[in-house]
Protein backbone atom coordinates (compact mmCIF):
# COMPACT_ATOMS: atom_id res chain seq x y z
CA UNK A 1 0.00 0.00 0.00
CA UNK A 2 3.06 2.32 0.10
CA UNK A 3 4.15 1.81 -3.34
CA UNK A 4 2.19 3.78 -6.20
CA UNK A 5 3.85 1.18 -8.47
CA UNK A 6 1.28 -1.29 -7.01
CA UNK A 7 -1.52 0.98 -6.55
CA UNK A 8 -0.83 2.39 -3.50
CA UNK A 9 0.64 5.91 -2.10
CA UNK A 10 4.17 7.03 -1.28
CA UNK A 11 4.70 8.51 2.12
CA UNK A 12 4.06 11.89 2.12
CA UNK A 13 7.00 13.98 3.91
CA UNK A 14 7.38 11.86 6.40
CA UNK A 15 10.49 13.70 8.31
CA UNK A 16 7.77 16.20 9.05
CA UNK A 17 4.03 14.22 8.92
CA UNK A 18 3.04 11.06 10.33
CA UNK A 19 1.90 8.74 7.71
CA UNK A 20 -1.27 6.63 8.50
CA UNK A 21 -2.16 3.79 6.26
CA UNK A 22 -5.86 2.37 6.75
CA UNK A 23 -6.51 -0.66 4.47
CA UNK A 24 -7.15 -4.19 3.92
CA UNK A 25 -4.89 -6.17 5.63
CA UNK A 26 -4.53 -10.24 5.09
CA UNK A 27 -4.34 -13.11 7.98
CA UNK A 28 -5.67 -10.90 10.76
CA UNK A 29 -3.90 -8.71 10.87
CA UNK A 30 -4.29 -5.72 13.18
CA UNK A 31 -1.49 -3.28 12.12
CA UNK A 32 2.08 -2.64 12.42
CA UNK A 33 4.76 0.54 11.99
CA UNK A 34 8.17 1.45 11.50
CA UNK A 35 10.70 2.23 14.20
CA UNK A 36 12.32 5.69 14.02
CA UNK A 37 15.53 5.88 11.65
CA UNK A 38 13.69 3.29 9.17
CA UNK A 39 13.84 3.90 5.25
CA UNK A 40 11.68 7.16 4.47
CA UNK A 41 10.19 5.42 2.11
CA UNK A 42 7.98 3.26 4.38
CA UNK A 43 7.80 5.81 7.49
CA UNK A 44 5.06 5.44 9.07
CA UNK A 45 1.83 3.19 10.39
CA UNK A 46 -0.35 0.73 8.86
CA UNK A 47 -3.90 0.00 10.41
CA UNK A 48 -6.62 -2.82 9.04
CA UNK A 49 -9.70 -0.67 8.40
CA UNK A 50 -11.69 -3.35 10.70
CA UNK A 51 -9.50 -2.16 13.81
CA UNK A 52 -9.14 1.52 12.80
CA UNK A 53 -11.28 3.97 15.02
CA UNK A 54 -14.39 2.89 17.14
CA UNK A 55 -17.07 3.51 14.86
CA UNK A 56 -17.89 2.48 10.94
CA UNK A 57 -16.51 -0.54 9.65
CA UNK A 58 -14.20 -1.46 13.06
CA UNK A 59 -14.82 -4.57 14.47
CA UNK A 60 -14.66 -5.73 18.49
CA UNK A 61 -12.62 -6.43 20.18
CA UNK A 62 -10.59 -3.83 18.06
CA UNK A 63 -13.05 -1.08 18.26
CA UNK A 64 -11.93 1.27 21.13
CA UNK A 65 -9.09 2.74 18.55
CA UNK A 66 -5.95 1.20 20.54
CA UNK A 67 -4.38 -0.51 17.31
CA UNK A 68 -3.34 2.92 16.38
CA UNK A 69 -2.30 4.08 19.99
CA UNK A 70 -0.12 0.69 19.86
CA UNK A 71 1.44 1.32 16.24
CA UNK A 72 2.28 5.00 16.97
CA UNK A 73 3.43 3.61 20.39
CA UNK A 74 5.99 1.91 18.35
CA UNK A 75 6.45 5.13 15.69
CA UNK A 76 7.36 7.17 18.46
CA UNK A 77 10.11 4.30 19.30
CA UNK A 78 8.21 2.21 22.18
CA UNK A 79 8.68 -1.69 22.34
CA UNK A 80 6.05 -3.98 23.74
CA UNK A 81 5.81 -4.09 27.53
CA UNK A 82 7.55 -7.52 27.25
CA UNK A 83 10.43 -7.41 25.77
CA UNK A 84 9.62 -9.49 22.71
CA UNK A 85 11.36 -12.49 23.98
CA UNK A 86 9.40 -15.55 25.34
CA UNK A 87 10.64 -15.66 28.40
CA UNK A 88 12.56 -13.06 31.09
CA UNK A 89 15.41 -11.91 29.72
CA UNK A 90 13.46 -9.28 27.22
CA UNK A 91 13.29 -5.91 27.94
CA UNK A 92 11.51 -2.63 26.61
CA UNK A 93 14.04 -0.96 27.73
CA UNK A 94 11.31 1.42 29.85
CA UNK A 95 12.49 1.22 34.11
CA UNK A 96 8.47 1.90 35.57
CA UNK A 97 7.15 -1.40 33.34
CA UNK A 98 7.47 -4.71 35.06
CA UNK A 99 9.47 -7.90 33.72
CA UNK A 100 6.63 -9.81 31.99
CA UNK A 101 7.86 -13.21 30.44
CA UNK A 102 5.38 -12.93 27.16
CA UNK A 103 1.95 -10.87 25.84
CA UNK A 104 -1.17 -10.76 27.13
CA UNK A 105 -4.65 -11.72 24.95
CA UNK A 106 -7.83 -10.94 25.46
CA UNK A 107 -8.81 -9.44 28.81
CA UNK A 108 -7.01 -11.22 30.89
CA UNK A 109 -7.93 -10.73 34.95
CA UNK A 110 -5.71 -9.02 37.04
CA UNK A 111 -3.20 -10.27 38.93
CA UNK A 112 -0.90 -12.14 36.13
CA UNK A 113 2.08 -12.83 37.58
CA UNK A 114 5.41 -14.03 35.70
CA UNK A 115 9.28 -13.79 35.85
CA UNK A 116 8.55 -12.79 39.99
CA UNK A 117 7.07 -9.81 38.95
CA UNK A 118 4.07 -9.89 41.94
CA UNK A 119 2.40 -8.50 43.73
CA UNK A 120 0.88 -6.83 40.30
CA UNK A 121 2.20 -8.68 38.23
CA UNK A 122 1.92 -7.87 34.08
CA UNK A 123 0.62 -4.18 33.12
CA UNK A 124 -1.33 -6.30 30.66
CA UNK A 125 -3.57 -2.62 30.69
CA UNK A 126 -1.02 -1.16 28.81
CA UNK A 127 -1.18 0.25 25.32
CA UNK A 128 1.83 -2.00 24.43
CA UNK A 129 0.73 -5.28 25.49
CA UNK A 130 -1.10 -7.46 23.07
CA UNK A 131 -4.64 -7.32 25.59
CA UNK A 132 -8.30 -6.43 23.14
CA UNK A 133 -8.99 -2.88 23.13
CA UNK A 134 -11.17 -2.98 26.22
CA UNK A 135 -8.35 -4.27 28.19
CA UNK A 136 -5.58 -1.71 27.67
CA UNK A 137 -5.86 1.81 28.92
CA UNK A 138 -2.65 3.65 29.20
CA UNK A 139 1.23 4.30 29.02
CA UNK A 140 3.27 4.92 31.99
CA UNK A 141 5.60 8.06 32.52
CA UNK A 142 8.71 6.47 30.88
CA UNK A 143 7.02 5.42 28.14
CA UNK A 144 5.53 9.13 27.48
CA UNK A 145 9.28 10.03 28.50
CA UNK A 146 10.56 8.05 26.08
CA UNK A 147 7.66 8.98 23.06
CA UNK A 148 8.79 12.82 24.09
CA UNK A 149 12.50 12.08 23.55
CA UNK A 150 11.98 10.90 20.35
CA UNK A 151 9.73 13.74 19.16
CA UNK A 152 12.77 16.08 20.42
CA UNK A 153 15.67 13.85 18.94
CA UNK A 154 14.86 11.63 16.00
CA UNK A 155 11.10 12.81 15.22
CA UNK A 156 11.78 16.52 15.51
CA UNK A 157 10.82 16.97 12.37
CA UNK A 158 7.31 16.50 13.52
CA UNK A 159 6.86 19.51 16.07
CA UNK B 1 12.47 -33.79 -4.89
CA UNK B 2 10.68 -36.77 -2.05
CA UNK B 3 8.74 -39.18 -4.00
CA UNK B 4 6.76 -38.44 -0.83
CA UNK B 5 5.98 -34.75 -1.90
CA UNK B 6 2.86 -33.93 -3.63
CA UNK B 7 3.65 -33.06 -6.94
CA UNK B 8 4.35 -28.64 -7.83
CA UNK B 9 1.10 -28.00 -9.52
CA UNK B 10 -0.33 -28.55 -5.74
CA UNK B 11 -1.98 -26.12 -4.04
CA UNK B 12 0.04 -26.75 -1.17
CA UNK B 13 2.78 -24.31 -3.00
CA UNK B 14 0.91 -22.20 -3.94
CA UNK B 15 -0.88 -21.27 -0.91
CA UNK B 16 0.03 -18.67 1.85
CA UNK B 17 -0.90 -20.81 4.58
CA UNK B 18 -1.92 -18.29 7.98
CA UNK B 19 -1.73 -19.88 11.70
CA UNK B 20 -5.51 -20.21 13.57
CA UNK B 21 -3.72 -21.02 16.62
CA UNK B 22 -7.54 -20.58 18.05
CA UNK B 23 -7.82 -24.34 16.03
CA UNK B 24 -4.57 -25.61 17.48
CA UNK B 25 -4.81 -29.42 18.71
CA UNK B 26 -2.39 -31.48 20.15
CA UNK B 27 -0.96 -32.98 17.04
CA UNK B 28 -0.07 -29.26 16.11
CA UNK B 29 -0.07 -25.45 14.99
CA UNK B 30 -3.34 -25.16 12.58
CA UNK B 31 -2.93 -23.36 9.25
CA UNK B 32 -5.60 -22.19 7.25
CA UNK B 33 -5.16 -20.72 3.73
CA UNK B 34 -5.07 -16.79 3.61
CA UNK B 35 -7.93 -16.68 1.49
CA UNK B 36 -9.90 -18.31 4.52
CA UNK B 37 -11.83 -16.11 6.96
CA UNK B 38 -9.17 -15.20 9.06
CA UNK B 39 -10.01 -13.82 12.83
CA UNK B 40 -8.50 -10.67 13.78
CA UNK B 41 -5.63 -10.75 15.77
CA UNK B 42 -3.22 -8.18 18.16
CA UNK B 43 -0.85 -11.31 17.94
CA UNK B 44 0.22 -11.07 14.36
CA UNK B 45 -0.29 -14.79 13.26
CA UNK B 46 2.59 -16.65 11.47
CA UNK B 47 2.18 -16.69 8.03
CA UNK B 48 3.96 -20.33 5.83
CA UNK B 49 4.82 -20.60 2.39
CA UNK B 50 6.31 -24.22 1.45
CA UNK B 51 8.37 -24.63 -1.89
CA UNK B 52 8.06 -28.06 -3.74
CA UNK B 53 11.78 -28.56 -3.45
CA UNK B 54 11.52 -29.24 0.24
CA UNK B 55 12.02 -25.24 1.62
CA UNK B 56 9.93 -22.60 2.49
CA UNK B 57 9.46 -19.57 4.43
CA UNK B 58 7.88 -18.99 7.81
CA UNK B 59 6.76 -15.25 8.63
CA UNK B 60 6.45 -14.22 12.09
CA UNK B 61 5.63 -11.06 13.85
CA UNK B 62 8.14 -8.85 14.77
CA UNK B 63 9.05 -6.19 17.31
CA UNK B 64 7.04 -3.51 15.69
CA UNK B 65 4.40 -5.74 14.17
CA UNK B 66 5.35 -6.30 10.81
CA UNK B 67 5.88 -10.61 9.92
CA UNK B 68 9.32 -10.99 9.02
CA UNK B 69 10.42 -14.03 7.14
CA UNK B 70 12.89 -16.67 8.20
CA UNK B 71 13.74 -19.97 6.17
CA UNK B 72 12.67 -23.01 6.55
CA UNK B 73 13.15 -26.75 5.51
CA UNK B 74 9.70 -28.99 5.72
CA UNK B 75 8.72 -32.70 5.51
CA UNK B 76 5.68 -35.28 5.69
CA UNK B 77 5.30 -37.13 9.10
CA UNK B 78 5.63 -40.31 7.65
CA UNK B 79 8.17 -39.55 4.71
CA UNK B 80 9.66 -42.63 3.92
CA UNK B 81 13.41 -42.67 3.48
CA UNK B 82 13.86 -39.36 5.31
CA UNK B 83 15.66 -39.20 8.44
CA UNK B 84 14.09 -35.59 9.20
CA UNK B 85 15.48 -33.30 11.75
CA UNK B 86 14.71 -31.16 15.03
CA UNK B 87 14.94 -28.38 12.70
CA UNK B 88 12.50 -28.96 10.28
CA UNK B 89 8.55 -28.07 9.73
CA UNK B 90 6.62 -30.99 10.12
CA UNK B 91 3.24 -31.81 8.28
CA UNK B 92 1.10 -33.47 10.29
CA UNK B 93 -2.14 -33.76 8.24
CA UNK B 94 -3.37 -31.44 5.18
CA UNK B 95 -6.42 -31.07 3.48
CA UNK B 96 -7.04 -28.09 0.49
CA UNK B 97 -7.97 -25.73 3.50
CA UNK B 98 -6.23 -27.27 6.67
CA UNK B 99 -2.74 -27.49 7.56
CA UNK B 100 -1.16 -29.51 10.55
CA UNK B 101 2.28 -29.23 11.79
CA UNK B 102 4.83 -29.07 14.37
CA UNK B 103 7.11 -26.07 14.22
CA UNK B 104 10.14 -25.84 15.96
CA UNK B 105 11.37 -23.14 18.41
CA UNK B 106 13.49 -20.06 16.37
Amino acid sequence: MKKPSTGGIAPITPKTHLNLWVCPLGGGLLGYAQFPGGPAATDGVVINYQAFGTSGTAQAPFDKGRTATHEVGHYLNLRHIWGDTPDCSGSDMVSDTPNAAGPNFGTPTWPVVTCNNGPNGDMFMNYMDYTDDAAMFMFTSQQVLRMRTTLDTVRSGLA
Amino acid sequence: MSADRPPPDEPLYSTTWVHVFEEDTGEGAVYRPESASIPLSRRPREQLVLDPNGQGTLFAGSADDRLGGRPITWRHQHSHGVAGSDDEVCIVDRAPDRLVVRIPKS
